[in-house]
């Protein structure tokens, strides 16, 4: 960059300031080390004020509490109709610009799990959805259309096919349309990851800039922000995937590491694995996911791992 | 000039217009990398500018000073392909594009905001959700999610800087 201004540096630390400023211990001392900083440059308040802008009208949201807070109950709520701007609606059509943007939300239903929690969701036209553990999915249902957002957790979806009425399923910036059929997405920090057990179904950017992928039975994809991986795995595999929806844990051959992670989703005590070689035993076996006892003493007499208590938690070693 | 007034009508006035200004640059300058940082820099300069007195067209006088803050970088940078800068006599004329009527931009703050903190990285908008609208502290959101008070810090300020160009307009989106 040749401007001669770090502006990425100087966003950081106005994003830092904000952060900082927001803190019950700020004080005249803090403000008057701000303030030095906002006078050496424009480049400086521009940078902080933008942020502020954004950052200042935040908690005006608080209208919208019961649809952004993610509680740790399992709830149901329903939200209120939020974006009521007709006027604005008319306003926009008269300039002739982008109404689209303008037209309201539908009314969502909010279903969340705690960790550990299950919840199978039947929906008026007889699709189901089900809700693996610490997991939350809004639903939106109209005249022509079926929309879920899976937030968080992982889902398992049996629809009944309506080519009327859309079902789609928004995961981040992707989305995934029933084209008739059973699948299961799960989300996690970083990707999302969608298996068909039967039927088809079609993946796309929300923004629907690049062509869709049309994925059929025994087909997996898991999407990162940048790229999609597809592979096949066997229906018989898929399902075992499922066990969860029994309440068990299946593994095939996977790693101690792999293993503790899968039960980490299930149950508020951890396990945590304390060294490499313990780390990399391979584990086959069928488990009650909410069973995390039995599972350390089948470990510990089984595959003579050595297990120790450390505060609720548990250490796996070799 | 006193400061206040001009950082009312940076804000009121300046910022509203990031997503033109974003769609403008977009179609402008062909490394899209640049563009945060030529975004920075317009701000800077017309705030420099504001400071000593408000320009009059507020909305010609930044697409001024965008459009030539793009010819000197393609003088400075010397190695240019043609279609970098795509047509530059045609940059004076989105000056002159309406834009929407500002009673329109302050009924639909909340609703973008709130588009803004959805598309938020999950971990992002709940430190941000339970800091602003749960009014939750630092310490205390640490312990709700199970973080360090550090994490915290790192998570509200990667959100608000996530959120400002979601909310005024994205940077790797042109919208129209």
């Amino acid at each position: 960059m040749s401007a001669g201004i770090n502006t990425a540096e100087i966003s950081t630390q106005a994003a830092h300031w904000i952060e900082r400023r927001d803190r019950d211990e700020w004080n005249q001392a803090d403000q008057a080390e701000l303030d030095t900083w906002l006078n050496q440059s424009p480049a400086h308040r521009a940078a902080f004020w933008r942020l502020e802008a954004a950052w200042k009208d935040t908690n005006r949201l608080t209208a919208f509490k019961p649809s952004l807070r993610r509680s740790r109950q399992a709830r149901t709520a329903v939200s209120r109709p939020v974006f009521k701007f007709a006027a604005a609606i008319l306003l926009v059509a008269v300039c002739g610009g982008a109404a689209a943007l303008y037209v309201t939300t539908p009314d969502f239903k909010t279903y969340s799990t705690t960790v550990g929690g299950r919840e199978i969701l039947t929906l008026g036209d007889g699709t189901k959805i089900e809700l693996n553990t610490d997991s939350a999915v809004r639903v939106a249902q109209t005249a022509h259309s079926r929309e879920v957002w899976l937030d968080k957790g992982e889902a398992y979806f049996d629809v009944t096919h309506d080519a009327t009425r859309p079902f789609s399923v928004t995961v981040g910036n992707r989305r995934v349309t029933d084209l008739g059929t059973k699948f299961v997405i799960r989300r996690d920090i970083d990707r999302m990851k969608v298996a068909v057990l039967d039927g088809r179904v079609q993946l796309e950017p929300k923004d629907g800039e690049t062509k869709p992928t049309v994925l059929t039975e025994g087909d997996v994809i898991v999407a990162t922000n940048t790229k999609l991986v597809r592979s096949r795995t066997p229906a018989k595999q898929l399902e075992t995937d499922l066990g969860w929806r029994n309440g068990v844990l299946v593994f095939n051959d996977r790693t101690l590491a792999d293993v503790a992670a899968e039960f980490n989703r299930y149950n508020t005590r951890k396990l945590i694995v304390a060294d490499e070689k313990a780390a990399q035993t391979r584990i086959a076996g069928t488990f009650r996911a909410d069973n995390i006892d039995a599972f350390v003493n089948t470990a510990h007499r089984v595959l003579g791992l050595k297990v120790e208590k450390r505060g609720q938690d548990i250490a796996i070693s070799h | 000039m006193t400061a206040s007034k001009a950082k009312e009508w940076f804000v009121r006035e300046v910022l509203p217009l990031e997503p033109m200004l974003m769609h403008f640059l977009h179609q402008n300058w062909r490394n899209k990398a640049d563009l945060e940082d030529i975004r920075q820099e317009v701000y800077a300069q017309v705030l420099a500018a504001g400071e000593t007195e408000i320009p009059e067209r507020t909305k010609a006088f930044v697409f001024a000073t965008a459009r030539n803050l793009l010819i000197n970088r393609v003088h400075r940078e010397r190695v240019v392909t043609i279609d970098s800068v795509a047509d530059l006599d045609a940059i004076g004329a989105a000056a002159d594009i309406p834009g929407p009527d500002r009673t329109v931009i302050a009924r639909d703050t909340l609703r973008r905001l709130y588009a803004a903190l959805e598309d938020l990285p999950p971990r992002c908008r709940e430190a941000i959700v339970l800091r602003r609208i749960e009014g939750l502290s630092r310490k205390e959101i640490a312990s709700r999610m199970g973080i360090s008070e550090k994490t915290v810090a790192a998570h509200i300020t990667t959100g608000v800087a996530a959120l400002a160009d979601l909310f005024f307009g994205d940077a790797s989106e042109p919208k129209p």
